[in-house]
């Protein structure tokens, strides 16, 4: 299968009065066509920042791209000028934002901010052969809006969150993208809405086969989403599997803490925190960065960094303790 | 357990944005520059008795700038140099004073008006509305003509017109840090509404204050120059650039330094703070970055 | 009876809102009832959890306890002494009975304060004491709640989130409270620092006696925690029961609902709420509500006698009570 992402190795730096902060170390990733990937981190593990190099929208100063490769439909990106990546970006990536109010122009009505969307992504013949507001109406109809004529016609302050959402999912659609990628989607919502905005996400990117880069904080809607898992950590990756696999048996001594953490539903009522904060991208630890917080430390892992190792098929864990001979 | 000290103090980082936006680093250092001018006046002045009037060189007068009299010499023969140097001093008192009445009044109220909201805020509110709807030439004119008209007086005229800008000003930021979280859970601690206002509130507003502080200082100093133009507020033989420009006026065009120097002091004056005041702004929008 | 710590009768919370709906008309009036007749009763060293999302009303019920709000009706019993109708002086001693910790950690604390003077805040407020006294109270309090000591110099800004949160709770506790209202105290935090921020208030808890109104929306959180469980919709009590029974048996349409919304990570927790209830619409805003179940419009269990009154808190069995016609047998 074609990959449609490619991130090799890529690092990013911040320049700031302070010094450098090495915000993101190497990170490798990939999705293939028609595959959901799921970016698992909490909140500073670098999860944004690689968000916004694919996007394009990372503030050259003060960020710098140190190393790393971004290939994109087999285009690599980092190379093209920024004119260039542009137009080759331009209608092949969506992006869903996180707080759906900041992401509607609040004296433009549902209609208009649609009407711009598409002007701007339609060439001009297929503006001529298309019936704009009946394919406004099929879009918002496709993601259970009712009253899609009323919607239309409204300013973004009347409706819910949860219909604001639906509403930038559906402008998601608007062209066919082969990449989609959302920002946390459901976390500025209710528990009952995200249940529906979820199975709706779900069910359009199958049908429509679409690719996605789904981030989220939270492992419950990862499971329910994704094909493939990243487990992020301070810029590195620390764990990636199939979902199944990485629900059964997680290896990395920080993915497994974070099941731990979780408050659940059955058995053990017992949840375990992290001890430690993320760290100072300042000055970062040596060696593995989880190090200083990890139960399981070995003296490797002060010195040198844990390479990504397969340890069972597809199942990919950067940690010392996991390397052939232990 | 080490706290880590790898990062700059915030006046290191301070300095360091600052640096960015040379024009108002360097505006900053002229107002320093004319300050310190104030301060040792006596020393820098070539002729300091020229400064207080009792010294009159008919012989002297009307001399055009040379090296013995930079700026020249006005019609009493006065070094117009030591006379601009000492009118420093005059300028620099007028707007501490200003300001320092204006701050005192219109802060407060504005404060209590934004707390309280409610007829206690909308009387405070009208009444500044009243005050704001006077331009403050003709009020600062109207209260000094109704007082003897001297230096002092003119400078507590403009204060009482001043606070206003102030207050309004007090009364939007504290409308906006009301709703903060820490204002709720100070009251639901039970602290006073004087606590609140002033230890919690008063605090979160310096940034904005401090900057029209800076801007309002170079409209003060058009304002004082203003009044003295227009005979009320000092009277000659005071050094003050004001006067000193209008008591030129007659000499123009053809004694052209006894107006035209302490006319561009004063615009370099009020520019340079004007400037400060901008960059200033820029500096405290980044900081809440 | 000295049983009850907290005693809450019938309390409301209303808010008048003007609106106008165009240049020329009036200006109408209109009531959202924000805590619509709550009834609520804490023993000592108890957990009541209080479950429910936006605008359901329980971050409204919490800060109504906690006087941020003022009542509108109803009736308050702390220790039973009656403290609704208390103002001043009076007041401001209960004040230090009940404090309540916050869900931004970010916005609670006062940006331009060092943590040692948001933390003895209080103290300066409520009790008279020397400077010296305060300063050991603190380093006591920082102590407690697990913060580095040289923290107490510092301002909000250099803390992360979790140890924002940590200050937050050792403000609450510096006089000394009896109850202690949480209203979604890890909302605004990360799992693994959550799981931490959950342990100090249960380690808290037990050392310090303290009784707990817990406000959340993660059942997850309700359930490590909470003795007894409260449901809330559109400012009332849906359901309400011991946490185990509730969670095993959810009755009301609306708390099955929310139970099988949750994301799950195993199998076993899928077993836990199998059927997948999805909710029409949104949740209608509490203002001029129409007569009937206020569930009517989104319940899946419909029936045709719903919309002709409102339901009221039936017990169905031992400490478990549901409002819904279809549970009370009439």
């Amino acid at each position: 299968m074609v990959n449609i992402l490619e991130i090799r190795n890529l690092g990013v730096n911040f320049e700031t009065i302070d010094g450098e902060h090495k915000v993101l170390d190497d990170i490798s990733i990939e999705i293939k066509k028609e595959q959901v990937v799921g970016l698992v981190g909490e909140s500073g593990c670098g999860k944004s920042v690689t968000t916004k190099v694919i996007l394009d929208a990372l503030p050259i100063p003060p960020a710098k791209i140190t190393k790393g490769k971004v290939f994109f439909c087999n285009q690599e990106l980092l190379k093209l000028s920024n004119k260039e990546r542009r137009i080759f970006l331009k209608g092949k990536i969506s992006y869903i934002p996180q707080d759906p109010t900041g992401s509607l122009n609040p004296v433009f009505t549902i209609g208009e901010i649609f009407k711009d969307v598409i002007i701007h992504n339609w060439s001009r013949k297929k503006r001529k052969d298309y019936d704009i507001k009946n394919y406004e109406i099929e879009l918002l109809d496709k993601v259970n809006i009712p009253d899609p004529k009323i919607v239309l016609g409204s300013y973004p302050f009347e409706l819910s969150g949860g219909m604001k959402q639906r509403i930038l999912i559906a402008m998601s659609l608007v062209v066919r993208p082969a990449l989609l990628i959302a920002d946390e989607p459901t976390t500025a919502l209710d528990v009952t809405i995200q249940k529906g905005i979820i199975q709706l996400f779900s069910e359009r990117i199958r049908k429509e086969k679409i690719s996605c880069l789904y981030i989220t904080h939270n492992l419950g809607i990862a499971k329910e989403l994704c094909d493939k898992i990243y487990v992020l950590y301070a810029g590195n990756v620390a764990e990636y599997a199939e979902v199944s696999k990485l629900f059964t048996k997680p290896y990395h001594p920080y993915t497994k803490a974070l099941f731990s953490a979780i408050p659940k539903l059955t058995g053990e009522k017992e949840i375990q925190g992290i001890k430690g904060s993320i760290p100072d991208y300042l000055d970062p630890p040596s060696g593995c960065r989880f190090h200083p917080r990890c139960k399981r430390k070995l003296k490797i892992c002060s010195i040198k960094k844990p390479e990504l190792i397969e340890v069972e098929d597809s199942h990919f864990v950067a940690c010392h303790l996991f390397e052939k001979g232990r | 357990m080490k706290q880590k000290n790898i990062r700059k103090g915030s006046i290191a980082k301070a300095f360091y944005r600052f640096r960015k936006n040379r024009i108002a680093l360097i505006c900053f250092f002229l107002i320093i520059f004319e300050i310190i001018i104030a301060i040792f006046a006596p020393l820098l002045a070539p002729y300091p008795e020229d400064a207080g009037g009792k010294a009159v060189h008919f012989s002297e007068q009307f001399l055009p700038p040379s090296r013995d009299h930079l700026c020249g010499t006005d019609e009493a023969g006065r070094d117009i140099l030591s006379r601009l140097i000492f009118g420093a001093r005059i300028t620099f008192r007028l707007v501490v004073v200003v300001l320092t009445i204006s701050f005192f009044i219109g802060v407060p109220l504005g404060i209590c008006a934004g707390y309280f909201e409610g007829i206690v805020g909308q009387i405070i509110m009208r009444v500044t509305d009243v005050f704001l709807s006077i331009p403050a030439l003709l009020a600062a004119m109207g209260i000094s003509a109704v007082m003897k008209p001297t230096l002092e007086n003119s400078m507590l005229a403009i204060g009482f017109v001043w606070w206003r800008s102030f207050c309004r000003l007090s009364y939007g930021e504290t409308l906006s840090i009301k709703q903060e979280d820490f204002i709720e859970v100070s009251h639901s601690l039970g602290a006073s509404h004087l606590h609140i206002m002033f230890r919690e509130i008063l605090p979160n507003i310096t940034s904005p204050l401090i900057i029209a502080l800076t801007l309002d200082s170079g409209y003060a100093i058009l304002l004082g120059a203003a009044l003295s133009f227009l005979g009320l507020g000092a009277h000659p033989p005071t050094p003050e650039w004001g006067i000193m420009v209008s008591s030129g006026r007659l000499y123009l065009p053809t004694y052209w330094w006894l107006s035209v120097f302490p006319g561009l002091v004063i615009f370099i004056t009020v520019l340079s703070i004007n400037l400060f005041g901008d960059g200033l702004r820029d500096f405290f929008a980044v900081e809440e970055e | 009876m000295d049983e009850y710590i907290l005693k809450v009768e019938n309390i409301c919370k209303y808010f008048y809102i003007k609106r106008q709906n165009n240049l020329f008309s009036r200006t109408k009036i209109y009531i959202l009832k924000a805590v619509n007749n709550v009834n609520l009763k804490m023993k000592r060293k108890e957990t009541v959890a209080i479950i429910g999302e936006s605008g359901s009303g329980k971050s409204t019920l919490g800060k109504t306890i906690v006087r941020i709000y003022n009542p509108t009706k109803g009736k308050i019993w702390l220790n039973n002494k009656e403290i609704f109708s208390l103002r001043g002086k009076e007041l401001k001693k209960i004040r230090q009975k009940i404090q309540m910790i916050f869900q931004d950690p970010d916005a609670s604390l006062n940006p331009r304060q060092k943590i040692s003077d948001i933390i003895s805040l209080p103290l300066r407020i409520h009790l008279n004491i020397s400077k010296r006294e305060i300063e050991e109270k603190v380093k006591k309090l920082i102590n407690l709640v697990g913060l580095p000591e040289y923290c107490k110099d510092n301002y909000p800004h250099s803390l992360s989130g979790g140890q924002k949160q940590r200050v937050g709770i050792a403000r609450a506790l510096s006089v000394e409270p009896n109850i202690l209202v949480l209203d979604e105290p890890t909302s605004a935090l990360d799992v693994s620092v959550q799981a931490n921020i959950l342990q100090l208030l249960k380690d808290i808890q037990k050392e310090l006696k303290l009784t707990y109104l817990l406000i959340t929306h993660d059942l997850g959180v309700a359930r490590n925690f909470a003795d007894r469980v409260m449901v809330m919709y559109l400012g009332e009590i849906v359901e309400e029961g011991r946490f185990t029974d509730v969670f095993k048996n959810p009755l009301h349409p609306y708390t099955k609902a929310l139970f099988s919304a949750i994301p799950t990570i195993n199998n076993e927790e899928k077993k836990l709420f199998p059927e997948e209830i999805i909710l029409n619409g949104e949740m209608p805003s509490p203002i001029n509500m129409p007569g009937g179940c206020y569930f009517l419009s989104r319940c899946q269990e419909k029936k045709l006698y719903c919309k002709n009154s409102k339901p009221s808190l039936n017990k169905v069995k031992d400490e478990h009570y549901v409002r819904c016609f279809l549970h009370c047998g009439s």
